[in-house]
């Protein structure tokens, strides 16, 4: 079952600040009591299918000339894009 | 001039010269003043309508080549990019984001002189059944405001039904489409995964969302399609649809077809009212020839479970790139703040419901729950297309209530299970990548009630062609007294 401090950590790595855990204990752990259903049924032989893409239908990757409006639009710092320090 | 009219007759309208584009966006947008303050169908309205719809009859008097619209006022569902119109997403994180392309299916319909009425209200990232949770308020059903006009396509369904718009375009992830549709009374269609290209869609689960059609027709439903249907090099999960044309040939004989009506989606826990509606229309159905066999498909029990670990899982991961370093818009500066910190502060602004799919989806693939959780999912979609594949070399369409309950009134369902619960029998066309659409049926008590029919991939005109049917043996046509 999902604690105060598995939402805790989980909302640390999805990188959300929240104010109290509280407010989503109770309907988080609702639903993740009802995904236990999933352990009644028995899918042992059934192979996953994903959709497969042939690589001669992918984009080309290409170099594309990059805007210099879009830079500026992305709150720029002498034409670069700026972002919180990462260290 | 009556602008409840239905897609054919206005082109066949303006063809005539019974009156102008301008005259009849004119008469939308007075219905938008009218109505727009008790219902609120749209974030944001396009200024320019009058502009473009007096090009377009400038156009028609100079005989210019025009596109099959003829000027349509259609509204967009606002996770769908218009090139240089804001959208939001229903979201406070992308409140000042314009668009800097068009998507595929607003290309198609430029070409075609569809005129853009505005960007209709939604669950903010299309996570919700209801639309109370869009960032800008709610919206209202049309056809008593007290009542939630279902989710997120809710804008979208509430534009059409309330003659604020012609016809709409919404996304379907797991019946974002049809659910509005069918509480506010008109026509919505998911499409064969694939078949409409999703660029310059706002993703929330790339692997179930379709755009689609949401009308006062099953007509108008088909009109669209083959304006907005088709491959797309900017989407590689398009197919090649062959260039079929929806709207021809609707009209069939619906004698010795089979249809198919599944026990489970019509269980203990549904509502009386529906239930009956749906007996109903089997009557009606069997009526015209058809032979209804109900059945049995017990794998559906797993797929609202399956639904939401894979959506939740998708949405944990599709929603990353919402940090205000490239989308965001907050004025708030970087100095002082590391990296993870920033952004925590700035997602700060998603609202509860998203927060709660972002925490399920990143609990659903994290180590020790995986396998438990997320790759069975996997497994159970795999499992329900092998069955339902089976069921439909047996029966042409399957029938279902689109929803289960009534509409019902704003904060009834207060806890998100019950909330979830409510897309029981939309979620599994979005598994199975199949085709599915909601009809209005009939009223109880002056609430909408919509009925679903499912077929296989690619069989869009199968599907519209048994719509048109129950379409045209019910002949609904209510038109909400909004007060």
């Amino acid at each position: 079952m999902i604690t105060k401090l598995d939402i805790d950590n989980i909302a640390k790595a999805m990188r959300i600040e929240i104010n109290s855990t509280d407010q989503y204990i109770d309907d988080i752990q609702t639903v993740i009591q009802y995904f236990t259903m999933l352990d009644n049924v028995d899918v042992n032989s059934i192979q996953i299918e994903l959709p497969e893409t042939n690589l001669k239908n992918l984009r080309n990757d290409e170099h594309i000339e990059y805007d210099n409006k879009l830079i500026y639009a992305f709150k720029s710092y002498k034409n670069f894009i700026r972002s919180p320090k990462l260290i | 001039m009556n602008s409840k009219i239905t897609i054919s007759q206005y082109v066949e309208s303006v063809k005539n010269g019974d009156f102008t584009v301008e005259e009849f966006s004119l008469q939308i947008l007075e219905n938008i003043n009218k109505f727009e303050k008790k219902l609120h169908s749209y974030i944001s309205i396009n200024d320019d309508i009058i502009k473009q719809a007096k090009m377009i009859d400038l156009k028609i008097k100079s005989q210019e080549k025009l596109g099959q619209c003829m000027g349509v006022p259609i509204s967009i569902k606002d996770n769908i990019c218009i090139h240089g119109i804001k959208t939001t997403c229903g979201s406070k994180l992308l409140k000042n984001f314009i668009a800097p392309y068009d998507a595929t299916v607003i290309s198609k319909l430029k070409k075609e002189d569809a005129i853009f009425v505005g960007k209709t209200n939604m669950d903010e990232f299309a996570m919700g059944s209801t639309t109370e949770f869009s960032a800008y308020g709610l919206s209202r059903n049309p056809w008593n405001v007290d009542y939630v006009p279902g989710g997120s396509s809710g804008g979208s369904a509430v534009s059409v039904s309330s003659s604020e718009s012609l016809c709409s375009l919404g996304s379907d992830t797991g019946g974002s489409i049809r659910n509005p549709a069918s509480f506010c009374s008109v026509v919505g269609l998911k499409p064969t995964y694939g078949l409409i290209s999703r660029f310059g869609l706002i993703s929330y689960a790339n692997s179930m969302e379709q755009i689609g059609p949401m009308t006062k027709t099953v007509k108008d439903a088909a009109f669209l399609l083959n304006i907005i249907a088709g491959i797309d090099s900017k989407d590689n999960t398009t197919v090649y649809n062959h260039n079929e044309n929806s709207l021809s040939n609707l009209d069939i004989d619906l004698k010795n077809k089979k249809i198919g009506i599944i026990s489970e989606m019509m269980g203990k826990d549904a509502d009386k009212k529906v239930l009956n509606a749906t007996y109903e229309a089997i009557s009606k159905f069997e009526e015209l020839g058809a032979k209804c066999d109900f059945i049995s498909f017990n794998t559906v029990n797993y797929a609202l479970a399956a639904y939401y670990i894979i959506t939740s899982a998708e949405a944990g991961s599709n929603l990353a790139r919402f940090d205000n370093v490239i989308y965001g818009g907050f004025k708030l500066d970087a100095n002082g703040y590391d990296f993870n910190t920033y952004i925590s502060k700035i997602r700060k602004n998603f609202g509860k419901e998203v927060i709660r799919r972002m925490i399920i989806g990143g609990f659903i693939p994290s180590s020790g729950y995986v396998g438990r959780y997320f790759i069975k999912a996997l497994k159970i979609k795999s499992k329900l297309i092998m069955e339902l594949n089976k069921i439909l070399n047996n029966f042409d369409v399957v029938l279902s209530p689109t929803v289960p309950v009534m509409p019902f009134k704003f904060g009834e369902k207060q806890d998100s299970l019950s909330m979830y619960l409510i897309d029981l029998n939309t979620v599994l066309s979005n598994l199975t990548g199949t085709p599915a659409i909601s009809i209005p049926f009939k009223f109880d008590n002056g609430l909408p009630i919509g009925m679903q029919l499912m077929t296989k991939a690619m069989q869009e005109k199968l599907l519209l062609q048994f719509a048109y049917a129950l379409e045209k043996i019910t002949n609904i046509n209510n038109i909400p007294s909004i007060n």
